[in-house]
């Protein structure tokens, strides 16, 4: 399933942030969304979900317009692990990664078998086998993303966005996450916010920067990826290098 | 199975002994070799009746306000809502309103709750969940300033009836609001279960909320009204009961967990049964007479509260 935007137009505080943007999303690879603080990625993935009203221009899901879809239909379809999720309720990690996974789930009733496996794979998938009982809110800060993925996983959406899946992760989890996503990416379309330039050295799919100027630059891993687009984005300059394993070593002098 | 037992079985027997001991236990003997024709049987049962609808309906309020405004400490009687219900049916009260259309109490108890719930989510804005219990008790304190206002206005009379509305009491329950307040309770019990799913997703915030498939706007408004409605209606039957939706919500989450998929008929049960048990309590304790139920309830819900509290700190309900 694509994802495409269509001329969005979005204003926040009389500061234009997104002045029209277009471009479209396909399965295949991991795609990024990456620019400095404030520069407006975590109010581009609520527009991407409708979660937030565009000023004008239109979200498509393969062709179809996201508002045309019931809550429950987009649910389903497009899935998004946020920063955080609130934990003033005291949910258990198997609960939690149940309720996230909820949209394919019936409204009343219990799990079937097939469904309760499938929380328990995802469980064991994420490394949280042994701590499904344990409350949400004790869980150190890999922990809670390890339990917002298995979430994401299970409810396998066929657009998944992410917003720093991966922050808070050590680096052995880091890579199994991103082998994972790799691998879902394959047959899904996935764009995941980052920081990390380990991780965007990664990219060899879309690659959408945002500066705080409003500006926004999408276009494949090689053409925006370079020395000059990035020194304006980050306003601070930047190297590239390629590594002999082809991946790109970004880092800022 | 072993949920079924746990969910409806275990709670429903204590509900049912509960109930033959609220109507065995009181100041009075029940005559029953003539229990066709004793009064007090009758009263006991609808007292019975009254007590498990007023626990329950408080239970699932507070469950309702706790997952809604995400807040632990939220309920009935900390957000002002049966404090502007009380304002409400005391004014239909002292003015004689309910003399001429009796069902003004009602109304005006869930017009001023309403009333007093949006100024108290209007002040406490999005800042967190001390600003919105402190806006609770500022909207608690004005709505008992009101309150002692028309006690100061009124005859002895009425002053009798407002006593009660104030301590919260069982006595006088009137059928006339009991029979359609179990019903609505029923109602609430099935639109809770129902939207189990929304009461889940709006306890992990309004993003999170929104792209699990809820539109956290429209569903807080219609939960909200759910929980109010059904702490109105305790009001209006015995008036203000201090922290039951406190205590019954955290001890079924305790045992229960948290998925409001799973604790709605539980919640109904035991908020039940905890009532039945305090109004039992209030009958033995007190040698002569009894103890007014909402004294007991804020005595044990007080510490409660000061628990939860302090536990939060910690990063654990």
């Amino acid at each position: 399933m694509s994802l495409q935007i269509n001329d969005l137009i979005f204003s926040y505080n009389k500061r234009d942030l997104f002045k029209g943007i277009s471009d479209s999303l396909l399965p295949g690879t991991v795609h990024f969304l990456a620019g400095p603080n404030g520069s407006g990625k975590s109010t581009l993935l609520k527009l991407l979900c409708g979660c937030l009203p565009a000023q004008s221009g239109s979200v498509k899901l393969s062709g179809r317009d996201l508002k045309s879809l019931s809550h429950t239909a987009r649910a389903r379809q497009l899935g998004v692990v946020w920063q955080s999720i609130a934990d003033d309720l005291d949910f258990t990690v198997r609960e939690l990664v149940t309720i996230l996974a909820g949209a394919r789930f019936t409204r009343l009733g219990r799990l079937s078998n097939q469904d309760a496996l499938l929380i328990e794979e995802a469980l064991e998938k994420f490394g949280l086998g042994k701590i499904g009982r344990q409350s949400f809110n004790t869980l150190s800060g890999g922990e809670r993303q390890r339990t917002a993925l298995a979430g994401a996983w299970a409810l396998a959406p066929q657009i998944l966005l992410l917003d720093e899946p991966t922050s808070a992760l050590d680096p052995a989890w880091r890579n199994r996450v991103m082998d994972l996503l790799d691998d879902y990416a394959l047959t899904q379309t996935v764009l995941m916010v980052t920081h990390d330039l380990e991780l965007l050295g990664r990219a060899h799919g879309r690659v959408w920067l945002l500066d705080n100027a409003g500006n926004f630059i999408a276009g494949n891993a090689g053409e925006v990826l370079t020395e000059g687009v990035l020194t304006q984005v980050y306003s601070s300059p930047a190297r590239v290098e390629i590594t002999p394993g082809g991946r790109r070593r970004i880092y800022f002098d | 199975m072993r949920n079924l037992l746990l969910n409806i079985v275990l709670p429903l027997g204590a509900v049912l002994i509960l109930a033959v001991l609220g109507v065995r236990f009181g100041s009075v003997e029940i005559l029953w070799h003539d229990w066709q024709n004793d009064p007090v049987l009758e009263l006991r049962l609808i007292r019975v009746l009254a007590a498990w609808g007023v626990g329950s309906s408080l239970a699932l309020g507070g469950m309702t306000f706790q997952a809604v405004l995400r807040n632990p400490l939220a309920e009935p009687f900390t957000l002002g809502v049966s404090g502007g219900a009380s304002v409400g049916a005391a004014m239909a009260f002292v003015w004689g309103i309910n003399l001429q259309y009796i069902y003004a109490v009602p109304v005006m108890a869930l017009v001023f709750a309403l009333l007093l719930l949006g100024m108290v989510l209007m002040i406490a804005g999005r800042k967190g969940r001390e600003n919105l219990l402190l806006s609770g008790v500022i909207a608690g304190t004005a709505a008992s300033s009101v309150l002692m206002y028309l006690v100061s206005t009124a005859n002895s009379d009425e002053l009798a009836g407002l006593t009660w509305w104030m301590l919260g009491d069982l006595q006088a329950v009137d059928t006339v609001f009991l029979y359609p307040a179990v019903v609505v309770l029923l109602g609430g019990i099935l639109l809770l279960q129902y939207c189990g799913r929304e009461l889940n997703v709006l306890a992990l915030g309004d993003e999170n909320a929104w792209s699990l498939g809820v539109n956290p706007r429209t569903s807080r408004i219609l939960l909200i009204f759910t929980g109010s409605i059904l702490a109105v209606q305790t009001v209006v039957l015995a008036g203000l009961i201090a922290f039951a939706g406190l205590i019954v919500p955290h001890l079924v989450r305790k045992f229960y967990g948290c998925d409001h998929r799973k604790i709605v008929l539980p919640m109904a049960l035991w908020g039940g049964a905890f009532l039945m048990l305090c109004d039992l309590l209030s009958r033995v304790i007190a040698e002569n007479g009894e103890l007014p139920i909402g004294v007991l309830t804020a005595a044990v819900g007080g510490g409660m509260f000061i628990y939860v509290l302090n536990c939060r700190k910690g990063g654990r309900v």
